[in-house]
């Protein structure tokens, strides 16, 4: 028995512990390539973004200076229709796209690398395994989610110097061909309070993104190379894309109701298919079951035996 | 008779690292049967008035080929994905076993035989083994599930499905039918993967699957008849539109890729210094 072992010590000291294993963990994965590549990326792409939509801003700016009594919807052009989530500019789908497989990167394969190079069995002869998995999962969680929501952070800044901030007028809308469907959730604060619907639609991404790459850190436990995990991850969502189209479209003549990460994290959907709130709802109980179920039931089989 | 002994080897042994792949051949094509019904049924037709042929149909459908005009102009690239699924779970099925058995135990299978080229043999008839029961399983799910939704056995392609099929072609005739391109999965897929042998056992395995995932991405991307995955598109079938790429072209070149596969692969391992258990270039 080891004099410093978590699970002998006070109770008090249990949650101090606890932090600074957590810490550690989140350190470990953000000061690292394998967050900073795919935040690189994602802010690549958001800059790629931003700059098709000055072009594309200041091009109607200036039709609508030349031609002030035709106006050229400018009343509607403004911030909110210009963030990655609704300018549906190439770079911005590639974004969304990529979003379930980047997110991975940070923590998904920490659980697959600990138990090949070693460490784990250090760490288990140190930690309760409740301790050592919980802090592991609620760091990848977190750097899984926020590698979603700086790039959409920063789109939503540099949208902000784009075009003006404002609430889209619901009359002109529906000319400016603005990608918001009667079914996408949230729609409500698009046209009531814009900043609003991006934070809602920021923290979305966040937590789908967090709590998918938790999944699979699960998930983990049956996998031995964790590029396969990403790969077989990815393959995985766009599966379930196409599994779950199939079965709305059969059951209910009804594409809305995706269960997928490239749905269910942008508003204007993936592919013509829109989420829904029970879409949402859903995926959070399948990937919130597969977190807690799988380490519940297999991390000692798996991580002893 | 040493090649036959290999083979039968191959079979037992190969069998326990391919058979989650035949399972999911099974359940794909199942999902694929399930997710045809859901084309159909969301066209508003009556699912009784489809046909087995439009269930394969709308299996092996792909989008247009890439347009750069259409592209320059803004307009998205569209990749059908579930076009991919098969074949990146055939491909992925045969890449482990060939090569762990080479640079493993059945390096004595090698020395006891005293032929390389017998051992080469072996593999290529147990990969194309593989390929045929892979297609076998998922056209029985993709077929019972059609079955089960009512679908119409006949092997041709109806009026309704022909619409649905995104095809380049401007001629469509009612009536044509899907067996060839059923019937070229497995020539096709085989001359593929034994390309991918070739490579994993001399070089990798994730190149050997790249490259034939890659040809399969072109395929879809770009309509041409040296590309191989566009036999395997319904909707550049000549079985099914009159303008599409004749079906013999398609076997005559996967059997020339598979003749090229086997000769190249086979003077490569016939060359290849293998010591024990781990290799030496």
């Amino acid at each position: 028995m080891t004099v410093n072992s978590i699970a002998y010590a006070p109770k008090r000291h249990r949650a101090s512990h606890a932090l600074r294993l957590f810490s550690s963990e989140l350190e470990r994965m953000i000061v690292s390539p394998w967050f900073a590549v795919p935040v690189v990326v994602c802010l690549v792409l958001v800059a790629l973004s931003a700059i098709l939509n000055h072009l594309s801003y200041s091009e109607w700016y200036g039709y609508a200076v030349q031609n002030p009594s035709k106006g050229y919807g400018m009343e509607s052009r403004l911030m909110v229709n210009y963030w990655v989530g609704t300018d549906l500019k190439p770079s911005s789908v590639a974004l969304y796209f990529l979003l379930p497989l980047l997110c991975l990167l940070p923590g998904a394969g920490s659980l697959v690398e600990e138990r090949s190079s070693g460490y784990q069995q250090h760490a288990l002869s140190r930690l309760t395994d409740r301790c050592y998995y919980g802090a592991k999962a609620f760091a990848c969680f977190i750097a899984a989610g926020l590698v979603a929501l700086v790039p959409l952070a920063a789109s939503a800044l540099a949208a902000a110097l784009v075009a003006p901030y404002g609430a889209p007028d619901p009359i002109s809308y529906v000319f400016l061909a603005v990608p918001i469907s009667w079914l996408t959730p949230f729609r409500d604060l698009y046209f009531t309070q814009p900043l609003l619907f991006l934070a809602v639609w920021t923290l979305a991404a966040f937590l789908f993104s967090g709590i998918w790459a938790t999944a699979l850190l699960g998930v983990s436990l049956f996998v031995r190379n964790a590029t396969k995990l990403f790969l077989w991850g990815f393959a995985a969502q766009l599966f379930v894309n196409y599994a779950t189209v199939a079965l709305s479209r059969l059951l209910a003549q009804d594409a809305s109701r995706s269960l997928d990460l490239f749905t269910l994290l942008v508003p204007t959907g993936y592919e013509g298919v829109i989420t829904s709130l029970e879409g949402m709802a859903a995926s959070l109980v399948v990937y919130g079951g597969l977190t807690l179920l799988l380490p519940a039931l297999f991390f000692k089989r798996r991580c002893y035996l | 008779m040493r090649t036959l002994r290999l083979y039968a080897r191959d079979l037992r042994v190969g069998l326990p690292s391919v058979r989650p792949y035949l399972v999911a051949a099974l359940v794909l094509g199942v999902v694929h049967g399930i997710a045809a019904a859901g084309n159909c049924a969301y066209s508003g037709n009556d699912l009784s008035s489809f046909t087995f042929a439009d269930y394969v149909a709308l299996t092996f459908q792909f989008a247009n080929p890439v347009d750069l005009w259409l592209l320059i102009q803004g307009r998205p690239l569209t990749i059908t994905f579930p076009w991919f699924f098969s074949f990146a779970v055939l491909f992925a099925a045969t890449l482990e076993y060939p090569r762990a058995d080479l640079l493993g135990a059945g390096y004595r299978g090698v020395v006891a035989s005293g032929s390389r080229w017998a051992w080469w043999i072996a593999k290529c008839a147990w990969v194309c083994t593989v390929a045929a029961a892979f297609w076998v399983l998922l056209f029985a799910g993709l077929i019972l599930t059609a079955w089960a939704f009512g679908a119409q056995a006949s092997e041709f392609m109806s009026e309704f499905a022909m619409i649905m099929v995104p095809a380049s072609s401007s001629t469509r005739y009612p009536g044509m039918s899907m067996v060839p391109l059923m019937l070229l999965t497995v020539p096709i897929c085989a001359s593929m993967m034994l390309v991918q042998l070739a490579v994993s056992v001399r070089v990798e395995r994730m190149p050997g699957y790249l490259l034939c995932m890659g040809v399969f991405f072109a395929s879809g991307m770009v309509e041409h008849p040296l590309l191989l995955g566009n036999y395997l598109i319904s909707g550049r079938s000549a079985g099914a539109y009159v303008e599409g790429l004749p079906m013999n072209d398609g076997l005559a070149l996967s059997l020339a890729v598979a003749w090229i596969a086997v000769a190249v692969g086979g003077l490569l391992v016939s060359r290849m210094t293998i010591y024990g258990g781990s290799r030496d270039e």
